[in-house]
């Protein structure tokens, strides 16, 4: 266990600019912005209800909203971790001095995947949860100066811990959705000899582009950029934003929405099919690590 | 019983060009062998076949095991300074240190902890900021706080100056090895490792040319000064070389009686670069 922990320690120590950097500059920008927008709109929350609490809704899809936000950047500069993730290395010949060691092919591997699937996904809910606090603290605190019982946000710890508890589950069931693509940029990274960020984003492509030409049809691109963009912590296909909407007509309260939600994507055929073709591009990482030659 | 490494007919290529042709290797434990040969003459493949990162063809074992099927579980009792800059520059010593002590059963954190100290190197400095020299001292005393059988270098002192290649061999010899331990060091610097060896290896174009122990080699070859005289003589005995220098006939014999190249001039003990030089002229022949 304490091996597993140093090996995904590792990569938190080599890109700490992508799994903490990225997070606290996401981090800043979220709680500006929602608080300089409070400011603009002219006050915090401004459906707190007659009996002094406020919109459970409101305070949970804030919190999922925020998490969507930080999970979409993280996403983002995942492409760059996993396409340098075993080629960096590579590339500056520090690679022998890995491989001199005791370490597995295999253990190296998971360790990558581990980090992106688990460590980065727990840096953001850190990093939600207390944006989430400091962000309703702010309002709260506009909406109290209005002189409306602002701080009641509080009172509902069901909004607080449900919101959270969603966002984990789905950051969870989000990182084995993508995982043929964390496995894909992986396998370009063991295997590409040079610009694997080019690498990973050229085969499927072509093969899209052929498959148009010969067949002008676009199921490729479709089962592609569906899978990708249909996920449990992107509802609706766009960050954030539509969290609201999307849980509320899922069920009558955005938390208890949000579980099902998320379930229903480990019922889909396609989670577990997914899942295969990861596992199956995580097995050519290790083997394609194992044969890298480096000159 | 004690072989360390056993290799028989190693073969590999790459594309066109052979980098092993039926290499055969013993090496007993205990042993310091250097691996001499030019440029491209099969040095790095040959220690990367037994440190597990290259398969090649034909019968390997090192310990016992398969370097390239049992890597990882070799590699506990293997060390390798693979090349003068692999540490990777993002890293602290202090975390490269770190993940040694969680993963690697060997290594020894505060033997590892004194040895930097010794070299006056803080263990807060990233691997980048260092010059070269000091990463080279720190990659050796990490490599000597493992606790392994076999050491492999592969030219581990190329582009240092004098100084850091001296003290380098000078530590290893005199903290690190002993009879249990066995080293395979790979360098066309051979002045160097000379006096350290107990075994050689001459590589050229992929083959083994020479293998022999220090001992062997110092009974059977012998540099003799020749007198102006007796030069037709000399080179009547088929002398591997001969060079002239400030005035002076140096040739090199294998295999002639000592006595009867007493009688042609001074004999001393060869050095290993005119033997490296010889050898390879011969094999080019």
């Amino acid at each position: 266990m304490s091996a597993a922990l140093t090996l995904v320690r590792r990569e938190l120590w080599e890109h700490r600019g992508i799994f903490v950097v990225v997070s606290a500059i996401t981090f800043s920008l979220v709680v500006l912005a929602t608080l300089i927008l409070g400011i603009a709109i002219g006050g915090g929350f401004t459906n707190v209800r007659p009996t002094g609490h406020a919109d459970v809704a409101q305070v949970a899809s804030l919190g999922l909203g925020i998490g969507g936000f930080f999970y979409f950047i993280y996403a983002i500069s995942l492409i760059f971790y996993l396409s340098n993730a075993l080629y960096q290395d590579r590339q500056d010949r520090s690679v022998l001095f890995w491989r001199s060691l005791p370490v597995s092919d295999t253990a190296t591997v998971l360790a990558k995947v581990g980090a992106a699937a688990l460590l980065g996904p727990f840096i953001v809910w850190i990093a939600t949860v207390a944006a989430h606090l400091i962000v309703l603290f702010g309002l709260a605190s506009m909406a109290s100066a209005r002189g409306a019982a602002g701080f009641s946000v509080f009172s509902s710890p069901v909004a607080l811990f449900g919101a959270w508890g969603v966002l984990a589950y789905a950051l969870v069931v989000q990182a084995l959705w993508w995982l043929p693509y964390f496995g894909y940029l992986l396998f370009v990274s063991a295997a590409s000899r040079r610009v694997a960020v080019l690498w990973a984003i050229l085969p499927p492509v072509i093969i899209g582009l052929l498959e148009l030409i010969i067949n002008h049809t676009t199921y490729f691109f479709s089962f592609v950029t569906a899978h990708l963009i249909r996920s449990p912590v992107f509802p609706q296909g766009g960050p954030g934003v539509q969290f609201n909407s999307a849980y509320s007509h899922v069920s009558v309260t955005p938390v208890a929405g949000g579980f099902s939600w998320v379930s229903h994507f480990l019922a889909m055929p396609s989670m577990w099919i997914g899942v295969g073709i990861g596992a199956a591009f995580l097995a050519l990482s290790i083997l394609a690590r194992r044969y890298s030659a480096t000159s | 019983m004690t072989a360390v490494i056993e290799a028989n007919g190693l073969r590999k290529s790459y594309r066109n060009t052979r980098a092993l042709t039926d290499v055969s290797l013993n090496v007993e434990r205990g042993r310091i062998l250097g691996l001499i040969g030019p440029n491209g003459a099969g040095k790095t493949t040959l220690l990367r076949a037994l440190t597990g990162l290259l398969r090649v063809d034909g019968n390997l074992s090192v310990l016992g095991r398969d370097p390239w099927r049992e890597r990882a579980r070799l590699m506990r009792d293997v060390a390798f300074i693979a090349d003068t800059a692999t540490l990777p520059g993002w890293a602290r010593i202090r975390q490269v240190l770190e993940y040694l002590d969680k993963l690697h059963p060997n290594f020894a954190r505060a033997r590892a902890e004194e040895l930097l100290g010794a070299t006056g190197i803080s263990t807060r400095r990233k691997i980048k900021t260092l010059s070269k020299g000091m990463t080279v001292q720190v990659h050796l005393a990490i490599v000597m706080a493992i606790d392994a059988r076999l050491l492999v270098l592969d030219e581990p002192t190329l582009g240092l100056d004098l100084l850091f290649r001296k003290t380098f061999y000078t530590n290893l010899l005199n903290d690190y090895f002993d009879e249990e331990r066995t080293i395979i060091v790979s360098t066309h610097q051979v002045e160097e490792v000379e006096h350290i060896l107990t075994d050689l290896v001459f590589l050229q174009d992929s083959r083994v040319v020479l293998d022999q122990s220090m001992d062997e080699v110092a009974a059977r070859y012998a540099t003799v000064s020749v007198k102006p005289d007796r030069l037709d003589e000399a080179r009547g005995l088929k002398p591997l070389s001969e060079q002239q220098m400030l005035g002076h006939h140096v040739f090199l014999f294998d295999n002639v009686p000592a006595e009867r190249l007493r009688e042609l001039g001074e004999v001393t003990r060869p050095r290993i670069a005119d033997l490296f030089v010889a050898k390879m002229q011969e094999g080019r022949a």
